[in-house]
């Protein structure tokens, strides 16, 4: 965990959540995992303050906890859990396109709540739908609970929503550790008719026959939770958005609108069915997707994008041919065998938006020079100069600067043993692993900068905001024209302008938040596609 | 005895002229250099000693030159009008000439004379040069590659790629203008060959995508027709201008086999579009922030103070 990505956390857990669970989040990450006494004792703050912070960082899937050697319960969080914040719009956009209107609402009440049993969330998207109807006096009839259970099961098989992983008990009944459920069959087990039932904490749900009474589970330090029944026991089990499944989607959504650059709309329609099919086939961490034969994709296209399969032929051949190495022709049966190479892909993605970094920050002839780096791997200065045709004084200036913010490195080697440098060689040459974690941090320094910026911008402008919102809440309870009127005036004409300027420097704020989290994930995708998992011990 | 004496010399020396002969006749059979053995195998009668004078006195008349190869030695027919070159010249600066002269067009510099010739005196090396710069037989070009230094070659040679760096360089200076233009003008080029392509065949991906290509050949042809460019480029100077292209991005790099029963593969080139938009990081103004290293949230640099924010907000 860098510093730089640690404080891009604190910034975002102080402006969901407040001060108190940032500094309780804060403590847990700065430290691998610490039972409640070490979190006291570092945060000096109430231990019942403690308590309620690390409940609400479990319930947004922030914080596990779980048992260790001494027998303490041990609270561990995660960096990357906090830094999705900074995705939802994007989930939510995502939900919305991929499924409708009333997909974006579940998801949207899922990740606001962290974790909700489907019965809340669905009775809640019923409501937001209806009073948005009856905003809107449409003509449409109220949305019933039905429809939504129906989305709701596509979103399971889609994947996009799970169960939440549950709590081992031990033998007195007590949580001692949250699970680490990843097989996939609970996980998406479809909801059942008892998963929609109201979440209660004490009332027996009805229509269903238990042994044993619901209990109120009692945590080690005796503190009560509500209950998180498991599907064999009463009671509905609760659910999160897997965030897995819409990363997969973005790397996907990053591909095809790669190949809609490089070669046209319709390619990357070729591009988008392929990979749907790939989903199904593929185990998602694979660098490599699965062989898809020439007449499945043919039939997967959807219907109204058909074409003959003279036209998808030359379409799969132009994507084969193609330098990036996306797709790759690896036999003949069933009119031509094709492959995605995720690893080829993810990693054109990284250099692209590395080269455009390289470019606005330094740039064309800067840019010039990169490329021949890349292409040319070890390179003496005076080659790079010939090769990228700069005059040499710029050259040597551009490649410097590089050098110094590290785009650049420079190995030596030495003719004679004695190392002088008239007679050693210097080659520069581009670590891109190296590069893609440096720009990582630098854009975590800037969201969080961003992230300053707004707040700062808020606050400064608070009384002028307050006073705004009492306006619009006295107008809105008034009827007549001329108090309306009288009302609206009381905000002057000045200060119309400021808020207007503020609104604007708030919303310009928000886009480069999002925006920078795109790069952010394009090349943390890089950089995880790109680490070996671990060996296994066999005991 | 007498007689036969004075016969033998006769003999002797009719010989020697035979002898000379011979080795000029051998000579200009071989211009490349003829060994000791070929005139040993040419002239069996004659004796070491005898062909020893014979070679002596022609490398005296300058009719022949003597060099080294590997461990042997060869004897050359020398040019003519060479030898007439350097006639009143001294022994000095014929062996500074001889240097200079098998530099050819890549020119040699003076340290390197100094050290062929083993001529200690650095003045006398200089006044032999100027001497013969004077004479018009040799002349002193600037490298481009260190601007300081002088190589010295024969007048009448052009001076090699190396030494003035080619179409690029006028007056050994590089000139970046000029290579500017050409890259956007072989871009517009590729780029109109694209959209051409994409309107002859809006419904055939591979065929659009095939005859978007454009060979070195193309865009050299099409360059010349502009006549932009004073000097003529070669096809070679094309490639290195279409591989900036590439390096720029804007272009990417094929392979075709060419048509005809040479089968060699030819390159060709095709516009191009970067594969993302441009990133987030510098869209803000932390991405291009010259300090953004020394900026803390508390600190003198800070983003609620920073001065291009407030630039970039306000716009």
């Amino acid at each position: 965990m860098s510093r730089l990505k640690l404080e891009l956390c604190e910034q975002l857990l102080k402006e969901c959540y407040g001060e108190i669970v940032a500094s309780v989040g804060m403590s847990l990450l700065h430290n691998k995992s610490s039972p409640l006494a070490m979190i006291i004792h570092r945060t000096k703050m109430e231990a019942k303050q403690i308590k309620q912070a690390l409940c609400s960082l479990i319930q947004q899937n922030i914080v596990t906890f779980h048992k260790n050697n001494a027998g303490l319960t041990e609270y561990s969080g995660s960096s990357d859990a906090i830094l999705c914040r900074l995705r939802f719009p994007h989930y939510i956009h995502c939900a919305k396109t991929l499924f409708g209107d009333a997909a974006e609402f579940l998801v949207e009440e899922l990740l606001v709540q962290g974790r909700s049993t489907l019965g809340d969330a669905v009775n809640k998207t019923v409501n937001k739908l209806n009073e948005s109807l009856a905003v809107s006096k449409s003509s449409i009839p109220e949305i019933s609970q039905n429809l939504i259970k129906d989305k709701v099961s596509i979103l399971v098989k889609a994947r996009l929503i799970r169960r939440c992983h549950d709590v081992s008990r031990d033998k007195d009944g007590k949580v001692i550790s949250m699970d680490d459920m990843s097989n996939p069959e609970i996980l998406f087990d479809p909801p059942r008719e008892y998963d929609y039932e109201k979440s209660t904490g004490s009332k027996r749900s009805a229509g269903e026959i238990c042994e044993v009474p619901l209990k109120k589970i009692k945590l080690e330090d005796g503190e009560e939770a509500s209950s998180l029944g498991k599907p064999s026991e009463t009671g509905p089990s609760y659910w999160c958005v897997n965030v897995h499944q819409f990363h997969h989607h973005f790397r996907d959504q990053a591909i095809i609108s790669a190949v809609a650059k490089i070669i046209d709309q319709k390619a990357s329609e070729v591009m988008r069915t392929m990979l749907r099919l790939s989903e199904t086939k593929t185990v998602p961490t694979d660098s490599i997707s699965a062989h898809l034969s020439f007449t499945e994709i043919c039939t997967a296209m959807p219907k109204d994008k058909i074409m003959t399969s003279n036209v998808m032929d030359q379409y799969l051949k132009c994507l084969s041919e193609n330098c990036s190495g996306f797709v790759t022709k690896v036999g003949e049966s069933g009119g031509g065998m094709f492959q995605i190479n995720f690893s080829k892909a993810v990693e054109a993605l990284c250099i692209s938006e590395i080269e455009t970094i390289v470019l606005e920050r330094f740039g064309s002839k800067a840019l010039r020079m990169y490329r021949v780096l890349l292409a040319e791997k070890q390179v003496e200065q005076k080659q790079v100069e010939e090769k990228a045709m700069l005059p040499p004084k710029e050259a040597k200036e551009l490649l410097y600067k590089m050098f110094a913010e590290n785009f650049v490195t420079l190995t030596e080697l030495s003719k004679a043993p004695d190392h002088a440098p008239a007679r050693t060689f210097y080659f520069f040459n581009v670590n891109l692993l190296q590069v893609s974690r440096m720009l990582l941090e630098k854009c975590y320094k800037a969201t969080a900068n961003v992230i300053v910026r707004r707040q700062k911008c808020m606050s400064e402008n608070k009384r002028l905001l307050d006073k705004q919102e009492r306006v619009d809440a006295i107008i809105s309870s008034l009827d007549a024209a001329e108090q309306k009127e009288e009302i609206e005036q009381m905000v002057t004409l000045s200060e119309r302008k400021q808020l207007k300027k503020v609104g604007e420097a708030s919303k310009v704020l928000e886009t480069s938040e999002l925006l920078l989290d795109r790069t952010i994930f394009i090349l943390e995708a890089f950089i995880n596609s790109t680490i070996k998992p671990l060996p296994v011990i066999k005991k | 005895a007498a007689s036969i004496a004075i016969v033998k010399q006769e003999l002797r020396e009719d010989t020697d002229l035979d002898i000379e002969a011979k080795i000029i006749e051998l000579c200009t059979l071989t211009p490349k250099g003829i060994t000791d053995d070929v005139i040993k195998a040419a002239v069996p009668q004659c004796d070491i000693q005898q062909r020893v004078t014979a070679v002596n006195r022609l490398l005296s008349t300058n009719r022949i030159e003597l060099m080294k190869s590997g461990a042997k030695l060869l004897y050359k027919l020398k040019d003519p009008d060479a030898a007439s070159q350097i006639k009143g010249a001294d022994t000095e600066e014929k062996v500074v000439f001889q240097i200079i002269k098998d530099a050819q067009n890549k020119g040699i510099w003076t340290r390197d004379i100094r050290m062929k010739s083993n001529l200690k005196n650095i003045q006398v090396l200089n006044k032999i040069l100027k001497n013969l710069e004077s004479k018009k037989l040799i002349k002193a070009v600037k490298s481009v590659t260190a601007s300081k230094k002088k190589v010295y070659m024969l007048y009448n040679l052009e001076p090699d790629q190396s030494v003035t760096g080619g179409p690029w360089y006028s007056a050994s200076e590089f000139e970046s203008e000029f290579v500017e233009i050409l890259n956007a003008q072989a871009h517009k080029f590729l780029q109109q060959k694209a959209l051409d392509a994409s309107i002859v065949y809006p419904e055939d991906p591979w065929k659009r995508l095939q005859t978007s290509y454009a060979s070195a050949d193309n865009v050299l042809q099409h360059i010349t027709n502009l006549g932009i460019s004073k000097v003529n480029l070669s096809v070679k100077d094309m490639e290195s201008i279409l591989d900036t292209l590439i390096y720029d991005g804007k272009a990417e790099l094929s392979a075709r086999l060419s048509g005809s029963s040479g089968g060699e593969s030819i390159k060709i080139y095709r516009a191009k579009q970067p594969l993302t938009d441009t990133s987030g990081l510098v869209k803000t103004p932390c991405g291009v922030c010259p300090v953004i290293t020394r900026c803390t949230v508390d600190g003198l640099i800070s983003p609620k103070t920073c001065v291009y924010m407030k630039d970039w907000l306000d716009f």
